[in-house]
């Protein structure tokens, strides 16, 4: 527990989480939301971090031979970590994969939904 | 067995996809979904012969009990007969040469759907929860039209939302009980003392999944991406979306809320304040779902708003948080999955031989389409709740759960919404038959018909509606045995 600033790593991973998803919808260009859902990511992987974080241990990767599990941080959440990093990273490839769909499509990166309805609408 | 079914799906999906032609693809595709009929029934009599069985993938301990079983035959059986459907309706919507990608695409949807029910640790049911969101927006986009792309993205920012505050949700509850795994959790959690003293994490951990799941299975304010999705997406794909897609992770949530915290637990303490909250959500859910299902003039779109109706009874089910309340929202999850993949069908059926998804323009169709109309009226009917179709019992069972929970109000929503299910989908049918279109129609009787090969799995469907409307015994026994099981799984 503790009061706020004590826990400051849950705090800046939140503030990041609500920035990036700001971005995520606000932001008219596709780049640009995608980078917002990238920040999403990565405070969701900080907080992860924070929750294995022991203080004054060392990272759970065996240096100078010591085995002592009191000498590591907890590896559970690292490696959680990394399987959220490969998840976002192949999040982002589909993402910008479509981005490029998109591009090719309506020859433009803005999500302008008024227009987008118009376009839609105009086709049929 | 339930690695056998993975492992099935992931080899056919890859062989499916190598395809250079699309007939082979076609046959392989069925293939492996038959085989996976096969492998679901047969683990489905084990376990009702020899009880639970626990295996390990990748680490990750795989529990197969009834309820996944349940959820393994639909996904099994509904998702052979959308497969079947589809080999003759997925030239009009997708191009020649994307047609081993669609059916690769389909079978690897339906290995991470089981993954997402078999799989145990948090860590393994996450990863199949991205996975399989990558191949539903897959199977939306296959399509290749400006509006998939558009509902693409949609569906795809809107589902790593969802998935990103599931994730959030289950890191709190490890960082407080120690433990990945559901039964794991549930141990901790049902131990003395442990939920006087941290009551306030679990149900904010569990508020974080919950809204994670409302952006995953459409929950109403939550299902904006749902009507693009489902409306654009080739009718097999929408099919498969909304009969299938939307139930895995409700059966997640389901195992995480009654698997891990008990219905003890949640009548008796804070956890009550949010199953009330989503009972509320639910309800206006089946509500605004059906009056803005009655607003479209797409066919495809009202189907899929009608999705966004059931979501919410079954979520109602869950918010009651009763024992009858759960089984009625799985069999509502069985009851949904047979009607709407029937509809959704019939649906694209329409589409291709008229060219048409107008529904103000949908005159005397019953005309051309005798047998089409019939399924869809069979569909509707079953909707709404009629007796002797399969959306009456579950919309009994609901009365009963309400009745059972002493929440009287709940009856007038369910009935005010089963009013509305009729609002829209008896227009179509009545102006089909009866319009005056129909009337002044020249063409001979059924000159617009799919031959009868094509239209088999959507009557095998419409069989099964009534099948289980009239005779629900054996699925009843079997729901309530999985929910006593799933109760007894932290202990």
């Amino acid at each position: 527990m503790g009061n706020l600033f004590s826990n400051y790593y849950e705090l800046a991973s939140m503030l990041l989480f609500v920035v990036g998803f700001l971005i995520l919808l606000i932001q008219r260009n596709l780049i640009k939301k995608i980078i917002g859902l990238n920040i999403m990511d990565t405070s969701v992987f900080l907080f992860l971090a924070a929750k294995g974080y022991i203080a004054g241990r060392m990272s759970p990767i065996i240096r100078d031979g010591v085995t002592d599990a009191s000498r590591y941080i907890n590896p559970i959440p690292s490696g959680l970590v990394l399987t959220g990093i490969v998840v976002a990273v192949s999040t982002t490839a589909f993402a910008l994969a479509l981005a490029l769909r998109w591009y090719q499509q309506y020859n433009s990166l803005e999500v302008d939904w008024t227009t987008l309805k118009h376009l839609l609408k105009g086709e049929k | 067995m339930g690695v056998a079914i993975i492992a099935l799906l992931l080899v056919g999906a890859v062989a499916a996809w190598a395809c250079k032609n699309d007939k082979t693809a076609r046959i392989i595709g069925v293939g492996v979904a038959l085989v996976n009929v096969a492998l679901a029934i047969f683990m489905t009599v084990r376990v009702s012969l020899e009880g639970e069985q626990i295996t390990n993938l990748f680490g990750q301990t795989i529990r197969i009990g009834y309820l996944e079983c349940f959820m393994a035959c639909i996904f099994g059986i509904i998702g052979f007969l959308i497969v079947w459907a589809s080999v003759s309706m997925i030239s009009h919507d997708v191009e020649q040469k994307k047609i081993p990608m669609f059916y690769g695409l389909v079978l690897i949807l339906l290995c991470t759907l089981n993954a997402v029910v078999f799989f145990e640790g948090l860590l393994g049911v996450f990863i199949s929860i991205e996975l399989s969101s990558f191949a539903a927006a897959g199977i939306v986009i296959v399509k290749n039209q400006k509006e998939n792309v558009h509902a693409g993205l949609k569906y795809l920012s809107l589902s790593i939302l969802g998935s990103t505050l599931v994730l959030m949700g289950m890191i709190i509850l490890y960082s407080q009980t120690g433990s990945l795994s559901i039964s794991g959790i549930g141990a901790v959690i049902q131990s003395a003392g442990f939920m006087a003293e941290k009551q306030s994490y679990v149900i904010w951990s569990f508020a974080l999944i919950s809204g994670g799941i409302a952006f995953k299975a459409a929950l109403f304010p939550c299902h904006i991406w749902l009507p693009d999705a489902h409306g654009t997406a080739p009718s097999p794909s929408s099919a498969i979306l909304s009969s299938l897609v939307l139930k895995a992770y409700i059966v997640f949530y389901m195992k995480m809320l009654f698997g891990a915290v008990g219905f003890e637990l949640i009548a008796s303490t804070g956890m009550r304040n949010l199953l009330n909250v989503i009972m509320v959500v639910g309800v206006v859910a089946m509500i605004c779902g059906s009056v803005l299902a009655i607003m479209q003039t797409d066919i495809k779109r009202m189907i899929a708003y009608s999705s966004v109706a059931q979501m919410g009874y079954i979520f109602m089910g869950i918010g009651i948080g009763t024992e009858l309340g759960l089984f009625a929202a799985l069999f509502h999850i069985l009851a949904h999955a047979v009607t709407k993949s029937g509809l959704f069908l019939v649906a694209g059926s329409i589409i291709e031989q008229t060219h048409n998804r107008d529904l103000t323009k949908m005159g005397g169709i019953g005309r051309l389409m005798p047998v089409t109309m019939a399924l869809f009226t069979i569909g509707g009917l079953s909707m709404i709740g009629i007796p002797l179709f399969v959306g009456f019992n579950s919309k009994w069972n609901f009365a009963t759960a309400i009745v059972d929970s002493s929440r009287y109000w709940l009856l007038i929503p369910l009935s005010v919404s089963a009013l509305l299910n009729a609002l829209y989908y008896l227009p179509v049918v009545i102006r089909a038959f009866f319009g005056k279109e129909a009337k002044e129609m020249t063409d001979p009787l059924g000159s617009k018909e799919r031959p009868i090969k094509d239209l088999m799995p959507l009557i095998i469907l419409a069989v099964g509606v009534i099948v289980f409307g009239v005779y629900a015994g054996p699925v009843s026994d079997f729901l309530h045995k999985g929910i006593s099981f799933l109760t007894s799984i932290a202990h």
